[in-house]
């Protein structure tokens, strides 16, 4: 079992055991490129080629750069960490497992049952986002060694962050406005 | 890294290997009859960057693939993607399907593929501002899924499309939403007799790109040629089940010149995408 899983399935008992890594910013961003490339390749052509796995993992590099850049802010928010700030960064990226596993979950789904399973892949991204709240909470009190609600405030801040990302780029690219006053209409 | 992760790793690039190896081949020439060039089309595809997955050059690919010989990259409110369709080789002479850039138009009042433009159209004008708009770039206006939660639009509005989605596979899930679509275009018909009908996709992220299509019945291989067929109305729109919409005379003319629906990944394709799939889960879950 990867230390990855490990702390998917117990964070606290990992994030207390695990010191260090070994460098692991250039492979999550490697990892999680090729993820959402294959994924997406598979989900929208059923297929999965060098041409098109290439050219989707670049468009949506930007994706794991993000998940860098709000884990360094976190890392950085927390001075009396017990790592040093890379290895810390490191070891937040190594809770990308819930994520990782709806993404190939998801894209198998839409891939063999398309639009009639749409809904429910996305219904089912509530799983990923619970554990990933459950990490980056043990993450805070282990790793940067934050207690109670300071622990708990770093933890909502981090995922407020990140999801105001995602929320920035759902409106660039579907247009919520209009939408919402359609149906405000 | 550890034995079982390079193991993982060599999965994912064997399969990524294989997947090329087993690509689908070039798409075929339109078929001709009546004078005609019979074009396979899906006018409402969405791209990357947008809230779709591919860029318009991936679109491009996948549209040989499935054989579609136009594809109409539309997302919303934005033509940002369309820039991208400069590096895209496109023309059908050359056996590249051609790739028109677009808008979908995304009002509270309705959504509109404005096919065949390069500069946004603001969503805050008014109908006939609109269409003016549109106009005055050389595009046509289609009026994308018009249904009632969508779909607010006057009888002027649809007086003034060019075209109509008639088929769409939002009608996989609801059979309400058939019954909708059927109303919305025998209304559009009543007050617009020679709206084109039109097939869609609206293609984000989930294949088949052309799960919807239209048969575009052109006097030229080319943008201008696809357009002018939509200002005329000579197009079929075909639903899943295989129901045209459209005049006779056209169906007549399409029994013997149907182009093809293009290939459906193969089991060496599938197989692939398992390698990878697989291999991706054992470097996330494997020590």
């Amino acid at each position: 079992m990867s230390d990855e899983l490990r702390i998917a399935l117990r964070p606290r008992a990992s994030y207390a055991r695990l010191e260090g890594s070994p460098p692991y910013i250039p492979f999550y961003i490697l990892f999680v490129s090729v993820l959402i490339g294959v994924c997406a390749a598979w989900s929208a052509t059923g297929r999965v080629t060098v041409g098109l796995v290439a050219s989707l993992s670049l468009s949506w590099a930007f994706v794991p750069l993000l998940h860098v850049s709000t884990a360094a802010l976190l890392v950085a928010s927390a001075p009396a960490r017990r790592v040093s700030a890379s290895r810390a960064v490191s070891l937040l990226l190594m809770g990308h497992v819930p994520w990782s596993t709806w993404l190939l979950v998801a894209s198998t789904m839409t891939a063999t049952g398309g639009y009639a399973l749409y809904r429910e892949a996305l219904l089912l991204a509530i799983v990923p986002m619970v554990l990933t709240l459950r990490i980056v909470h043990a993450f805070v009190v282990e790793v940067l060694q934050a207690e109670g609600r300071g622990a708990i405030w770093r933890t909502l801040a981090h995922q407020a962050v990140t999801w105001a990302f995602a929320a920035i780029y759902i409106d660039r690219a579907v247009r919520l406005l209009p939408r919402l006053l359609g149906a405000l209409s | 890294m550890t034995r079982l992760r390079l193991i993982s790793a060599a999965l994912v690039v064997a399969g990524v290997t294989l997947g090329s190896w087993a690509d689908a081949g070039d798409l075929a020439p339109p078929p001709r009859a009546g004078g005609y060039y019979v074009l396979a089309g899906d006018f409402h595809v969405h791209a990357f960057p947008g809230d779709g997955a591919l860029l318009p050059s991936q679109l491009a690919r996948e549209a040989s693939r499935r054989g579609l010989h136009v594809i109409v990259v539309s997302n919303h409110n934005q033509t940002l993607a369309t820039r991208f369709i400069d590096v895209v080789r496109s023309g059908g002479e050359d056996g590249e399907p051609i790739v028109i850039p677009a808008q979908e138009i995304t009002s509270p009042l309705f959504h509109l593929v404005a096919a065949g433009i390069r500069r946004t159209v603001d969503w805050r004008l008014s109908e006939e501002e609109m269409a003016r708009a549109v106009r005055a770039q050389g595009g046509v206006i289609i009026g994308a899924h018009p249904v009632e939660k969508s779909w607010r639009g006057s009888d002027a509005m649809l007086a003034a499309l060019d075209g109509i989605e008639v088929a769409h596979p939002m009608t996989d899930a609801r059979d309400a939403t058939r019954a909708e679509l059927d109303a919305r275009y025998a209304r559009a018909r009543a007050v617009n007799p020679g709206v084109a009908p039109i097939g869609s996709s609206d293609f984000h992220m989930v294949a088949p790109l052309g799960a919807r299509r239209t048969f575009v019945f052109a006097e030229s291989v080319s943008v201008d040629g696809v357009l002018d067929a939509i200002r005329a109305g000579r197009t079929l729109a075909e639903n899943g089940d295989g129901t045209l919409y459209g005049r006779d005379d056209l169906k007549a003319l399409l029994v013997n010149a149907r182009p093809s629906r293009g290939e459906t990944p193969s089991p060496f394709a599938r197989f692939a995408v398992v390698m990878s799939l697989v291999g991706l889960l054992g470097l996330a879950v494997l020590r």
